[in-house]
């Protein structure tokens, strides 16, 4: 017992050890040794807070961290997740436009949204708009496919098709110092205006805060391209200002029995236009969107033994927004929606290794959800919510085995309307993983996960339009991948290459339907969605000052409608998915300046299910080059980055007439001390 | 040489004649066709597709009739308007009509009203303005365009000059109107929870009255000298929901009034006129299957009577399921012009014309070559 005890602790110092160490430490892998190199390995960054495996995992999983979100030049959240294989965002343009991640086409609201490992949740809308968290703070970005590796986390992530997880850190830790003070200034094209500063103090050994203020505002007023047969026009988009505010307070603390607790307060609010679609012979926008969004989490975490870890999570949100339109068409000229949403969630897990190579966790959550609205006789609905999801993993040899089981079971209350049924639904995820060679890093990989998604309030309450009897959507996912890692050739570091095929089918898909009048939400439409995601990561050092960090992907998507037979559009490509579609980033880093450079190209797509010539647009390429220098001043660093988006001033639509800014610059200035 | 001068003189005033004449006839045969890049044959049907609503892709298709056009490709274009105008006709178009030899189109989320000749050239366009709001329907007499705003009210626009020369009041978001003994009658759907009829002199421009109607009414038409229309009704009240009904003048003492009768046992959707019948479609959704319900009878204007037997005899099944979006009577043979409007996952899609003689035999179906087919208008 004791010298379990002891080599408990051991394990335990050598945590903490690794955690203190520098966020940019050089680690070696050992099974990269086998050319006899050592290797400068991205993927291991020993740090306190955990880098995803990239190679070795059953479940395919991408990661951005710090160095390349910054030294990219990216934009933001959106502008980063797009550039990962599989993931479609959809883009209304500019700062203030509606950005939304769907993982292989199964649609947004299969793809959970985690910050700080506490998932984000928009029971109105189902939706996240990942444009409003800011890219400064993000210290690594992380999409995963089905669900991710880790056991260790809430059931509403193991309930998902898809992760996008968006992770900050203390910001002190591993440093020596007590505090850090960071003042930033961001401006560029379109009036941006970015100041934001950041405070972290340790005001114990254990126990540091920080905290975050960030304004951004920008007239959005960016020039683009119309065309319109054979009419082309310079237009400039209207009613696309920004103002927002986003606050944020963190407390890291670890307690004596090295449990470690983090609390997190936000709060965020905004004012923007929405510049609406492009319609021709007519400019006039006035719809306008006020955002405010508090929320307060908490995550406890406690390694009780080697064999027992738990974690607990709860946090409070309240978001309300406000939505006006000025026109004559409405009753005293203005239209204003107002909704407000509460919640309350509670998570725990319990992770269990009860012999080696087994490990077993179960995680429960319960959220309340509530929604208010100015609309006439709102049902004003409250969700009640649990989840729970079992998992289990067995490693044996060079074969990894993972099951999960998630249970659904919601119920709601209305003031007045029909209320839906409960839902009870068990959803499985089965994958595999196999490792021939213990001498290579060579992995196959088998997935499959079985998910669905609960109607939203809209889609039940909408007024007019909701529809109480809807089932839910339901998502199927295969994967089969290979996943290698190496070093192959003496002019680089490493190699990593993942190829994944996938088959995803999506059923009973929850949409509007019309009649000559009123159109309601209903459950129809089956897509079949066949896919490749292909990533390669290399590190190559030129010469002894120099190094090179340049990745790839390639996303081929094939998802047609198989809805009716009779349709004009069966087996035509959906809406907005590009049959290919890719990325290229090259980060140089000099003594001098780190340079980044990223491309991405999309295909051509159909702005609407049949896929005739005037529902096309076109495919597109984005340049985006960035170069930045820290300047280590005695008692300060000084950081300078200036970025040029959209190169060659491409002028394209993500979504057809919402079309994206031209060429434009960003100028950064920080100072750290 | 007085001779010479007289031959030359009789000749000269011979080939000035035979100018004219050769000038006259151009005008009688093509004149309203300047500026087209195809010959279109004489008989002719112009489908105006909505387009999806912010998708920028209305657009009128153009169908021959007769099948007989010179170059046989030409006996459908799906966008005539594209083809004639190199460009696009704009945002959600609501209504198409043929004064004086000119066609007039209106298009809700661009806001525009289009003067174009018989081919589809347009020759002026008038933007309304954010005080205006957006156009719905037309009606034209005499020379004068009249437009529904959603400003609640009426503009009156100089045909030749393509100017609004003033407006009437009508209420809130005017829809269908129609202009009987020189008074223009609009529905007023209130954003759906309107329920008048307005009254409007033409000669002074002036609203007269108000007539209480069924709540959100949305179509409004003329037969036997009688308007008729259709209310959507409340939301999600099944009584006053596709009321079809009578607008009639009456004398409450001395004073002439105009009330409205529900027409019983009958709900329509949609309607069109052709020698004082009325051809009633209501076309709903099932929800639990995902098609249309459609109920198809008549009204005999004349004897005020309802028929509830179909007027088309072999419908096919494809029709039954869609939704029937239009109604369009091609007034040269009574020919039955049935658009749906059709739906795919998330999205409407291209609709379908189903074409049926005047005794209810099927002809034929078309692509409509667009999104949501509103109306069919026939020139001769």
């Amino acid at each position: 017992m004791r010298s379990n005890s002891l080599v408990c602790k051991f394990r335990f110092c050598l945590f903490c050890l690794l955690s203190l160490l520098p966020l940019g430490l050089w680690a070696q892998q050992k099974q990269d040794t086998i050319t006899g190199k050592v290797h400068r390995i991205q993927e291991v960054t020993v740090k306190g807070k955990r880098s995803p495996q990239r190679i070795a995992v059953a479940l395919p999983v991408q990661v951005m961290d710090k160095k390349e979100l910054e030294g990219l030049g990216l934009q933001s959240v959106a502008d980063a997740v797009r550039r990962f294989a599989g993931a479609n965002v959809k883009d209304y343009g500019g700062i203030g436009g509606l950005k939304t991640v769907s993982v292989r086409n199964l649609g947004a609201a299969h793809t959970a949204v985690a910050y700080d490992g506490v998932a984000v949740s928009n029971c109105q809308a189902g939706q996240i708009d990942i444009g409003r968290f800011a890219l400064d703070d993000v210290e690594q970005l992380s999409l995963s496919i089905g669900q991710d590796n880790s056991m260790m986390q809430s059931a509403r992530l193991f309930a998902s098709a898809g992760v996008l997880s968006i992770n900050g850190s203390n910001p002190l830790e591993g440093m020596e110092k007590s505090y850090l003070f960071r003042g930033q200034l961001k401006g560029g094209s379109f009036g941006l205006i970015n100041p934001s500063v950041k405070w972290a103090q340790r005001i114990a050994p254990r126990t540091a805060y920080s905290v975050d203020g960030n304004f951004l505002r920008a007239d959005g007023s960016y020039p683009f391209t119309l065309v319109n047969g054979k009419y082309v026009t310079e237009e400039k988009r209207r009613n696309s200002d920004i103002q927002s505010w986003h606050t944020e307070a963190n407390l890291y603390h670890t307690l004596k029995d090295s449990s470690r607790l983090t609390v997190k307060a936000y709060y965020f609010d905004s004012e923007r236009g929405l510049p609406g679609s492009v319609v021709l012979y007519n400019d006039q926008a006035n719809e306008r969107l006020w955002d405010e969004n508090f929320f307060l989490q908490a995550r406890y975490e406690k390694l009780l033994s080697r064999r027992w870890e738990w974690q607990l999570q709860a946090k409070y949100n309240y978001s309300r927004n406000k939505y006006e339109d000025t026109d004559v068409k409405y009753e005293g000229g203005r239209q204003t929606d107002v909704n407000k949403q509460q919640e309350g969630y509670l998570s725990g897990t319990v992770l269990w290794k009860p012999f080696s190579g087994f490990t077993a966790s179960w995680a429960n959550d319960v959220a309340l959800n509530t929604l208010d609205n100015n609309l006439p006789d709102g049902p004003q609905p409250v969700r009640y919510t649990w989840l729970s999801a079992l998992n289990l993993r067995y490693q044996w040899a060079g074969l990894t085995a993972t099951g999960t089981l998630v249970n659904t079971f919601v119920t709601e209350q209305v003031k007045q309307g029909d209320r839906p049924a409960d839902r009870k639904r068990l959803s499985p995820t089965v994958s595999l993983m196999y490792r021939p060679w213990e001498s290579q890093s060579l992995f196959f990989r088998l997935m499959y996960k079985d998910t669905f998604r609960v109607p939203t309030f809209n889609d039940l309450y909408y007024l007019r339009m909701g529809n109480t009897a809807l089932r839910p959507e339901k998502a199927r996912e295969y994967n089969v991948g290979i996943t290698w890692s190496g070093s192959p050739f003496e002019f680089t570091d490493y190699v990593m290459l993942t190829v994944d095929g996938y088959y995803n089918e999506v059923n009973d898909k929850i949409v509007a339907f019309p009649s000559t009048y009123v159109w309601k939400m209903l459950n129809f439409g089956k897509v079949r969605i066949t896919g490749a995601d292909i990533t390669l990561r290399t590190g190559i050092p030129v010469g002894k000052r120099v190094h090179l960090l340049a990745t790839a992907n390639y996303t081929y998507q094939r998802a047609i409608d198989i809805t009716n037979p009779e349709a004009k559009n069966y087996k035509e490509q959906v809406p907005y998915t590009p049959e290919h579609s890719g990325n290229v980033s090259l980060l140089a880093e000099t003594p001098y300046v780190n340079v980044g450079y990223t491309l991405t190209g999309v295909s051509e797509r159909y702005s609407l299910p049949q896929n005739l010539p005037e529902n096309r647009i076109d495919g597109y390429m984005e340049h985006t080059v960035s170069v930045s220098r820290t300047f280590r001043l005695p008692t300060c660093q000084l950081r300078l980055q200036a970025e040029l988006v959209n190169l060659t001033d491409e002028q394209y639509d993500i979504i057809k007439y919402y079309p994206m800014p031209g060429r434009s610059f960003r100028l950064t200035g920080r100072i750290e001390f | 040489m007085k001779l010479r001068s007289l031959v030359f003189g009789v000749l000269s005033m011979l080939a000035l004649s035979v100018a004219f004449t050769a000038c006259s006839d151009n005008d009688d045969e093509s004149s309203n066709d300047d500026g087209s890049v195809v010959e279109l044959p004489k008989k002719r049907a112009f489908i105006l597709n909505e387009g999806k609503y912010q998708g920028n892709n209305a657009g009128i298709a153009f169908y021959a009739p007769d099948q007989n056009a010179k170059d046989s490709k030409y006996n459908f274009i799906t966008d005539i308007y594209k083809l004639q105008n190199q460009k696009g006709l704009g945002d959600s178009a609501y209504d198409i009509i043929e004064h004086d030899n000119y066609i007039y189109v209106v298009v809700y989320g661009s806001k525009l009203l289009l003067k174009l000749n018989e081919a589809g050239v347009e020759q002026q366009r008038l933007s309304f303005s954010e005080a205006d709001g957006q156009p719905r329907y037309l009606e034209a007499k005499d020379g004068k365009i009249y437009v529904s705003l959603y400003s609640g009210k009426v503009a009156r626009v100089d045909a030749k000059t393509m100017l609004i020369e003033a407006y009437a009041d009508a209420n809130a978001n005017p829809e269908q109107m129609v202009i009987e003994n020189n008074k223009l009658y609009v529905v007023n759907s209130g954003w759906g929870s309107g329920n008048t009829m307005t009254e409007i002199d033409l000669t002074t421009f002036k609203k007269i009255q108000d007539v209480t109607i069924v709540v959100n009414p949305s179509y409004l038409l003329e037969a036997n000298d009688e308007l008729y229309a259709i209310s959507y009704g409340a939301w999600g009240d099944p009584v006053t929901s596709y009321s079809f009904q009578r607008i009639y003048k009456t004398m409450e003492g001395d004073k002439e009034v105009m009330k409205y009768e529900v027409i019983k046992d009958v709900k329509a959707s949609i309607f069109a006129e052709h020698n004082d019948i009325i051809y009633l479609i209501n076309s709903e959704t099932n929800w639990d299957d995902h098609t249309a319900v459609n109920t198809l009878c008549t009204y005999n204007a004349k004897t005020h009577t309802l028929n509830k037997t179909s007027f088309l005899k072999d419908m096919p099944e494809a029709l039954k399921k869609s939704i029937i979006y239009s109604i369009s009577i091609d007034e040269d043979g009574g020919d039955f012009y049935l658009a749906t409007s059709n739906y795919a996952s998330g999205s409407t899609i291209n609709g379908d014309v189903y074409r049926f003689s005047s005794n209810g035999t099927f002809i034929g179906k078309f692509d409509c070559g667009g999104i949501s087919p509103r109306k069919i208008l026939f020139i001769n």
